[in-house]
């Protein structure tokens, strides 16, 4: 014999043994304590209460009138433990329900930030740009401003917990789980997007049942697939290749200091870009120009690295988290190069002309021999393949010097009187006239009058350190109608003949 | 993952009829998807919060008023949103699955 207990569950009346009454007691307090954190956990605790009613009622009858233990343990085994309950939410409280400001990964176009800020006020992510835009117009680049800011300071909103946060949605997990799937949406998406052609079969073929057909024509489209992935693969190899090339060339062209163009003994040529800003540029020029064409050229073959070892490892993009910052910095490079091309614009932006005359005495028979002098320790200084050439001048460089020397040009006209004129008109360009005519000035050129014949050296040159400006040199020989000239044959390599 | 696949199979059970969570309960344990029925519970209560799930009261004559659950429109929404994601995903599972 028992004592029995006469209980309320789920509204309906029980008798219940004393041994079962403890123990269902006990479970029904397991459950309370299990739910206690949860939201709506009375709800939860009624509904199975009134369940656990339900199925008490099924084992009262006529002649068993009263629940006992096995009943009991039956029931708490439909049911089940509260363990059993797979892990109900324990993160509910980890986060809040605080909404936070992040940069916004999934809306971004530059850095997020005004996907952010209309996460965190639900407002269409346009409606942001449109404000930003406007204030940057209205109040002088104040938008750019508070943009790089924001951009600085604030952080992306990375983990799924922390998208939720910025949407303001509460951190449990049906709501990560939620999130996973709108992940697992846009990786597929972006799976789907690369591999076009396998896709259509393959979603064919898993919901319709595969005949033969379809199983052939769904290996002959993986087999392209194959196929195709290898030659992206190629590719990429092919970008990174050509990128580390080209990219190990420029670096080594601005790594060089001393010639402009240099052959060494191994037979290695280099071409120096420092060296040769060096020759049209004065030195604060220099930097910028530097920087310019590195970033310039440098730039785009990082890209093209990059490139090629996404192709190849196919890594998921944050594209835009490098595509932004290059592009700025291939930006900053085309307007350094820009700066610096037009400041040397204007250094060619005056000419002048220097003129020297000089009258030649009348040779003894009636013809004048014109000459041209051989050096040939200029000539090997020249031909030396340290030097670098460029149309019809020669360079040659050192740590810190430079000395041009250009090929003059040859006009013979016809003299006003009986006299043989020799003139040398100068010509250089210049910031302004007075500076265009100074740099005239400096141009060297040699000749000698002897008995014999007139001999004009193949260079002009321009003294140590001068920098290139477009100097010109002609050389222009009046002689009477009735007097002969007798140049030597291969005069045309030296000179530049005009007629 | 378990939870959330739960939640998708009672908005499946609950996509054309009503039912009480006693019926709930018994098609998720046909498909082997649950084993107790405490599971269910709590998850029932947490999609009617969400506006997915709405019930209304039937009175019993043998027992205790019971729920009748019914799917609400925006359940309705959610449902086809996660049709969405699960077919993805047994696509991309495929896909990977192939790749040698």
């Amino acid at each position: 014999m028992k004592k029995n207990f006469t209980v309320n569950i789920g509204g309906l009346i029980f008798h219940i043994d004393e041994d079962a009454y403890e123990i269902l007691s006990a479970y029904l307090e397991r459950l309370k304590l299990h739910f206690a954190k949860e939201e709506g956990h009375e709800e939860i605790i009624s509904d199975i209460e009134r369940r656990i009613a339900e199925m008490l009622q099924q084992k009262i009858t006529e002649t068993k009138q009263v629940i006992c233990t096995a009943d009991v343990t039956e029931i708490i085994t439909q049911m089940g433990e509260p363990v059993e309950f797979d892990a109900s939410s324990e993160s509910n409280q980890r986060y809040g329900n605080q909404k936070r400001f992040y940069r916004n990964p999934d809306e971004k176009i530059i850095g997020g930030v005004c996907g952010g800020l209309a996460a965190y006020f639900n407002i269409n992510p346009q409606w942001i740009r449109l404000i930003f835009i406007l204030v940057t117009l209205l109040g002088a680049g104040i938008g750019i401003v508070a943009y790089l800011i924001i951009w600085l300071i604030v952080p992306e909103a990375y983990t799924t917990a922390e998208r939720l946060e910025m949407k303001g949605k509460k951190v449990n997990i049906s709501n990560i789980e939620q999130s996973l799937k709108e992940e697992l949406q846009g990786i597929n998406k972006r799976l789907n997007d690369f591999r076009n052609g396998a896709n259509g079969v393959y979603k064919k073929s898993a919901k319709e049942s595969r005949n033969l057909f379809e199983k052939v024509f769904g290996l002959i489209i993986s087999v392209f697939g194959h196929i195709f992935r290898a030659f992206v693969v190629f590719l990429g190899l092919i970008c990174i290749a050509a990128g580390v090339f080209l990219l190990i060339g420029i670096l080594v062209s601005f790594m060089t200091f001393e010639h402009v163009y240099y052959v060494s003994s191994y037979g290695i040529n280099t071409f120096s870009i420092p060296a040769f800003l060096n020759i049209l540029l004065g030195p604060s020029d220099q930097s910028i120009a530097i920087i310019g064409t590195a970033l310039v050229t440098g730039i785009p073959l990082l890209v093209l690295i990059y490139i090629g070892s996404r192709l190849i490892f196919r890594f998921k993009s944050r594209s835009r988290f490098v595509g932004i910052p290059a592009f700025s910095l291939f930006l900053v490079g085309l307007i350094f190069c820009a700066v610096s091309g037009i400041n040397l614009m204007k250094n060619f932006s005056q000419t002048a002309n220097s003129q020297k005359t000089v009258c030649i005495k009348q040779p003894q028979d009636n013809t004048l021999k014109i000459r041209i002098k051989s050096d040939p320790k200029l000539k090997s200084i020249l031909d030396n393949e340290n030097s670098f050439e460029i149309g019809s001048w020669n360079i040659i460089t050192n740590e810190d010097t430079s000395i041009s020397f250009g090929r003059p040009s040859l006009e013979i006209i016809e003299s006003a009187n009986d006299s043989i004129y020799l003139s040398l008109i100068a010509n250089s360009r210049g910031k302004d006239k007075s500076q265009a005519l100074s740099r005239a000035n400096h141009i060297i050129y040699n000749y000698k009058v002897s008995d014999t014949a007139l001999v004009l050296d193949p260079y002009f040159f321009l003294p140590e350190r001068e920098k290139f400006r477009g100097q010109k040199l002609k050389i222009v020989i009046a002689i009477p109608e009735n007097k002969q000239i007798d140049i030597q044959k291969d005069a045309g390599q030296y000179l530049n003949f005009i007629q | 993952m378990r939870k959330g696949l739960l939640e998708y199979c009672i908005l499946l059970i609950l996509k054309d009829k009503e039912a009480y969570a006693s019926d709930i309960i018994d098609h998720l344990k046909d498909a082997e998807m649950i084993v107790v029925e405490g599971t269910l519970y709590p998850l029932l209560t947490r999609l009617k919060n969400e506006g997915l799930l709405t019930y209304r009261w039937e009175e019993s004559r043998s027992g205790p008023p019971r729920k009748y659950y019914m799917i609400t429109r925006m359940g309705g929404l959610h449902l086809e949103q996660l049709d969405d994601s699960w077919q993805k995903l047994i696509s991309s599972i495929e896909m990977i699955s192939h790749i040698k």
